[in-house]
Formats: C-alpha cells, structure tokens, sequence
C-alpha cells in the first residue's frame, strides 16, 4: 500500500527507545483461602514510544495480568504493587497506580486504551455503531462532530465503508468487520498506547492477518504505541518491533523481534517455537513441550522453567537466574542461555536457529 | 462387507440450507406472493463434491468461516442429510439405510457408531455434572453392555493411561472443570474411540488450544491412528495444523472455497505447490516464523482483491472465487472450472482454468472491480484490500 504516511519506514519516524511507560518491580497478588497467588512477578520493562510490542505466553502465563496491570484495572481482590509510569509527550510523568478513580477515567481510553479478545460482546446490540461512538466521547467530554468525523477516517482507513458502518448495528456486522470497528472505537479519543489483549484469537487466519496489515500501515499515522497481547508466536512475528516472552509470571525472554524469533535463547522460547505448527518447519523437528505449566500458588524455587528444562541442574533449582545480556538490547533468564540453542534444536525458513 | 470400496464414498453431494424463518413456514405461498414476501435464497452450503475416505486416511478440510468444511464433515460422518448426492458407508447409501429404503444387513445405529465426531469446544461437549469416569461410560454402557463395572472402569482407565493423562485413578474422578483444556479435548477423544469407530470427524478441536498444545494432541491423533486404524476428518481454518497431521499421516488437504473442493491433494503438493490463488491466499494468511520474511509479507498486501467473504445465498456465477482473485479474467465469471488432474509429483487437482494450457481463459480479458459491482456481489462488500493504493 502506497498510503504517504505509512511509507517511510517505521524506525526512522521514531525517537530511539524514549519510554512512554516504565513498569518498575511490579506484582499483582491474589489472596487466597490456599495462599498468596502470585500472577505477575517482579515484571521490570520499558515501553518504548512509537512501538510495538509483542507479548507472548501460554494460557495462564499471566499476560492477561500484565495488560489489566498497564490500566490499573486488575480485578478485585487483586493487589498490584510496584511502580508503573506513563510518560506523556508533553508534561509531567504520571504515577499510574497512584491516581485516584475519576483521574483513571479520564486516563483510560484517552492515553491508553484496550481492545480486547472478546469483539462480539464489546457492543451493545441495542445500540448501532454511532450511538457506541457518541456515547463515548460524551462520557469523556469531547466534541461529538469532531470526534465522528475522525470515527469517519479511522474506518476508512479500517478499510470499512463509514456511511454503513455507523447506522450498522452489531449482528449485522461480520466478526471481523466487528473487530475492526472496537479497534476505531479504541482509537477515537486520541490514545497514545493501545493495549491489545488477543484482539484476532477469535478470528479466521486470513481476517487475522489482514487486520494486522491494518494495524501496521496505520500505527504511524496515529503516532501509536502497540502492546499485542497474543498466544501465538509467529502471529506477531513481523509485526513487533520487540517481542517479549512470559512463562510463569514473569518475562523468560526480551528483545528486538528479529533476535527472539531467529536466535532464541531461552530455553522455553525454544520450545515454544518448536511447538507451534507452521509451514516452515520440518515435520519431524516440531514437538510438544513436556511437562505443565506452574501453579501461581506454588512457584517452583529457583528457576520457575526448571521442571521442564533439558538444561536444568542445582543451580536453576536454588538460583533465580536474573536477566543476562545477549547481545545489545536481547536479554534473556536463563543461567544457560549459551546452551540452549545446543540443547533445543531449531530450524526453520531452511536454517538452524 | 467388501474390502475393496472405500470406507466412505460421497458422490455429487449438495447440501442446501432453506429458510425456515416463522413468516416464510407460516405464510403459504399464494398469500406471500401477493405481500410480497419472498422467502430467502437457499444457502448453498455444499455444492458438487466428490470425495473417497479410505481405511486409516486423514482428509484435512481448509478454509475460511463459511466456507462449508463443517457441512461437508457432517455428510461425510452421517450428520446431515444431503440435499442431493450420496454418502456411502462402505457401499451401503446411509440414508437409505436411515430410511429403511436399504436392502443392506447393516442399521443407521451401527452407521453412526462407526462415523464420530470431536467438537471444537470439548468443555461444551462433556457432561459438567459427571465425572470423567461416568462421562466415558456411557458410550461402553451403550455399546457393550456385556461388560460389567469393573470391565469397563478398566478400559477407561487404559484408554486415559494411553492418552497421557496420568494418574488414571485421580482424573478417572474429577469433574470436567478440573480439567485443563488440553485434557479435555484428550477426553473427548477417547469418548470417540471408545466405540471403535472407523471415521472421526474432528470439527476444529485443535484451534480452542493454546498454540503450544496443539502438536501434543494432533500426536495423540496420530497415535490413536495407528494403535486403532482409524480415519480422521480433520477441520481447521489453519493451514499449518492440516499440514501438521495430513503431513505426518500421509494423507490429504482439500481446501474449499464457499461450497466447493476448489483444490485437493497431498499435504506435501497443496503446502509446496499450492496452484490454485485461493490456497495461496490462505498459504499468505498463515504467519511465518522466519523474521525477516515474516517483515517482508507485513508490507504485502493480501493477494486477493477483497478480504470479506461474498454472501453464501448468491455465490457469484462461474468460479466462485473470481470476485476475489488477483487473477481473475472475463471466462472465470462465464464458466464453471472442473478439478483438474495434475499427478506429476502426487495426488493433486485443482479447479481453476490456469492449469489448462489451451484454455480460452488465457485470451480472455481481465476482469475490472466495477464490472462486478454493477453485478450486485460486492456491494454490500465494503473492504477492498490494497484497492486503495
């Protein structure tokens, strides 16, 4: 697509790595009658403005935690704890988790915002898409002629026709159609960031993609931050700018998208990537990984990976490995991370990884 | 029973679905007409295919929501009457036998034992009040009601062993919620095989789980196969799944395309040399691990020319993909391409006219996206992919 705007290759429009959210030491716990649950620990990253973001984990990896922890809008009687910043373009840093609710009204949407799995539940079915939009902005105070002239934009630019699309109302729209207009409506108050939590899950692979096309031509035109929340490995791969993998609560794995997906370093990373069907790999190299995932009440010690691991010994089950360096901004926890690419073995797109 | 036929044999299969809104049943025709009530089109679900699943095959079906795969899966295993056409079980048309209209020494009942089905939700398919003892059970206590309790607490307790779920005796009473997703679905599985059946049809029962669990249960399909022989339908709208286990089986891909095998051969053929465009679009839809290449194809727009799907109740005329296709021209919207043959490197066949050297498409013009919205099919078709550069 020649769109002016999206031309120009991505990086070069960005200020190098100046963080628009910096999460510091953060937790988010659940008590319960069997323990303390543990669903985020000790997360400490930099979300750096103008990119995308990939975050990769299983079912219960605590990604999902990691999103609502991004709009302190983690569910009672969850606790998070820890230091999460947001970093407007203009004005003072703004401690996240120390505003009080009607200030986090105004945040949410306006800064941040989210889209999450569950597109067809997001409207009203009483109300047809205008009415969502208007509802919206007068909730926020904006100006409704204004803010659907944008809603006009942003749903040509969704490749979505505006005139049907705002008189539609939920069931007569496609799933994907659907999808792409919770994405306009997450978009219309002007955030900075915007949190997908699995946004294409339920969607055919074809739709999948083709929003994420979507996405990646009109990121810089609105000058957003992407976090893509996502199970899927290779559905980011090319998308991110960053990817950062989550096993157990906490990230295994973080760097520049290229560098996870073709030198991984993890040994789970590896694993996971062996594990996920594609077109690449050789039918004889891709495996399950053995073994579960651990419980948030009871936490391996040590490493939370060693359970699983081919490279763990006593180390990994009395040391928590903290994040070792591989190579620039590619950084991984694993005391053996020069090992790993000998103990799981990796190929695809005809070479070893 | 004759060994030479193969186990299920569909022949020209159409399955139509009318509409049976309240004021198309209630209002007769003559009233309707004079009100001007016009019953909806039918959907052709499943049109025209031919299809032979043998002993221990897997036939993966590949294609976009809407495209008819659960339809055809349903013909195939006994689950939905077809409009025209015939499914065979081993020579024996089933709804003849359902209709009593069959001179064969064979029931519907032993039919549909033989014919499975795995569902994509397996959470939805299990029952939540029992445990996962008494919800194996009740197909042994159907099926062969000569064993006794602890006959049977034995082959359950042998199948979830072999299955990977261990300790038998503690998931052997738990409740389904107790279950992760992954163990469900291996539940649901041994539900199925429990029978000895010869067919099941697994309606996307990998695409609820998690990325990394999918491998581990398309192994235990694999398995299951061999350890039982028996023949899997396998569904996904995921073509790196259907790779995955038609690969590993040696068996087949038929991807459709609203109603219709549009191509058909083996998994090595449709992942390495896809012919027709439609399975090159669902070859771009499918993420690529590789980085750099995975950047390359973000740039690319979809090779097709819309991304929605066009309305089941009026498929466009001639081949049904040409309102998408890049490569469409004037004789796809004319005339109807057949499956043509093309073995040379294995079972392949594709319906499109590009794979017939002297075929007047070659000299036809090019189609032009106006043409067709004069037609009607893509009006209310408002995403037109790469239409905007």
């Amino acid at each position: 697509m020649s769109n002016e705007t999206t031309n120009v290759s991505p990086n070069q429009t960005r200020t190098a790595n100046e963080p628009i959210i910096t999460i510091r030491d953060t937790n988010v716990r659940f008590e319960m009658d069997l323990g303390t649950s543990r669903v985020l620990k000790d997360v400490t990253l930099d979300i750096h403005r103008g990119e995308t973001l990939g975050v990769v984990g299983e079912s219960g990896s605590g990604k999902s935690m990691f999103a609502d922890s991004l709009l302190d809008a983690v569910v009672e009687p969850g606790v998070v704890s820890g230091e999460i910043t947001y970093h407007p373009q203009n004005g003072e840093p703004i401690d996240l988790l120390g505003l009080q609710p009607w200030e986090l009204r105004e945040f949410r949407w306006e800064k941040i915002s989210m889209v999450f799995q569950g597109a067809m539940s997001a409207f009203n079915p009483t109300m047809n898409t205008r009415e969502h939009f208007e509802e919206t902005l007068e909730a926020h105070g904006w100006d409704k002629d204004e803010g659907l002239e944008r809603a006009e934009q942003l749903f040509t630019d969704l490749h979505l026709d505006p005139d049907r699309m705002l008189t539609s109302f939920p069931h007569e729209l496609s799933g994907g159609q659907k999808q792409r207009a919770l994405i306009a409506l997450s978009l219309i108050l002007e955030p900075e960031v915007l949190v997908m939590d699995e946004p294409t899950a339920a969607l055919d692979l074809l739709m999948q993609r083709s929003i994420l096309n979507l996405l990646y031509d009109i990121r810089d035109k609105y000058g957003l931050t992407i976090v893509f929340i996502s199970h899927d490995l290779p559905i980011v791969s090319g998308f991110a700018d960053r990817l950062a993998v989550m096993y157990a609560f906490e990230f295994a794995e973080i760097g520049r998208a290229n560098d996870i997906l073709g030198n991984a370093s993890h040994p789970y990373t590896r694993a996971l990537l062996k594990s996920t069907p594609n077109l690449e790999t050789p039918l004889d190299e891709m495996r399950q990984i053995e073994g579960e995932s651990p419980d948030p009440v009871n936490h391996p010690e040590g490493c939370s990976y060693h359970p699983r691991c081919p490279l763990a010994d006593e180390r990994c089950e009395t040391e928590d490995p903290g994040f070792y360096t591989v190579d620039g901004e590619h950084e991984v926890r694993c005391h053996y991370w020069e090992s790993a690419a000998e103990a799981v073995s990796l190929s695809f797109g005809g070479e070893e990884r | 029973m004759s060994t030479d036929k193969p186990l299920i044999s569909i022949s020209d299969l159409e399955v139509h679905f009318e509409d049976t809104s309240m004021t198309n049943a209630m209002v007769p025709s003559w009233i309707g007409d004079r009100l001007g009530i016009e019953a909806d089109p039918a959907v052709r679900a499943v049109d025209d295919i031919s299809l032979d699943i043998d002993e221990n095959d897997v036939i993966a079906l590949v294609g976009e929501s809407g495209c008819g795969k659960t339809t055809l899966g349903k013909a195939a295993v006994g689950l939905q009457r077809p409009t025209s056409g015939s499914i065979e079980y081993r020579g024996h048309d089933i709804w003849d036998v359902r209709d009593g209209t069959s001179d064969a020494d064979i029931t519907f009942e032993e039919i549909r034992r033989s014919l499975q089905i795995i569902h994509q939700d397996p959470a939805a398919a299990l029952n939540p009040y029992r445990s996962v003892l008494d919800n194996l059970a009740a197909p042994l206590k159907r099926w062969s009601p000569h064993l006794n309790y602890e006959e049977r607490r034995n082959r359950i307790l042998n199948m979830l062993k072999r299955t990977g779920i261990s300790p038998p005796e503690d998931y052997a009473e738990r409740y389904v919620h107790q279950l992760s997703g992954g163990e469900q679905q291996r539940v649901t599985l041994i539900r199925s095989l429990l029978v000895e059946p010869d067919v099941i049809l697994a309606d996307e029962a990998v695409s609820a789980l998690d990325v990394s669990l999918r491998i581990g249960i398309m192994d235990l399909f694999l398995e299951m196969q061999e350890i039982f022989d028996t023949s899997f339908v396998f569904i996904s709208h995921d073509l790196a799944n259907a790779r995955y286990l038609a690969g590993k089986s040696g068996g087949q891909i038929a991807v459709m395309y609203l109603g219709e095998i549009v191509e058909i051969g083996t998994a090595d053929e449709i992942i390495k040399n896809p012919q027709h465009p439609y399975t090159k679009v669902l070859r771009w839809a499918t993420p690529i691990l590789d980085p750099e290449q995975a950047e390359e194809a973000m740039r690319e727009s979809p090779p097709v020319r819309k991304i929605d799907i066009p309305d089941a109740t009026n498929p466009p005329s001639g081949c049904r993909f040409h309102t998408r296709c890049p490569e469409a021209r004037e004789a796809c919207r004319q005339e109807k391409p057949e499956l043509y043959e093309d073995d040379d490197h294995g079972f392949h066949r594709t319906k499109c006219f590009r794979r017939v050297d002297d075929h007047e498409y070659w000299q036809s013009p090019g189609l032009t996206d106006t043409e067709d919205a004069e037609e009607g099919v893509s009006a209310v078709d408002d995403t037109s992919a790469g239409a905007s550069s």
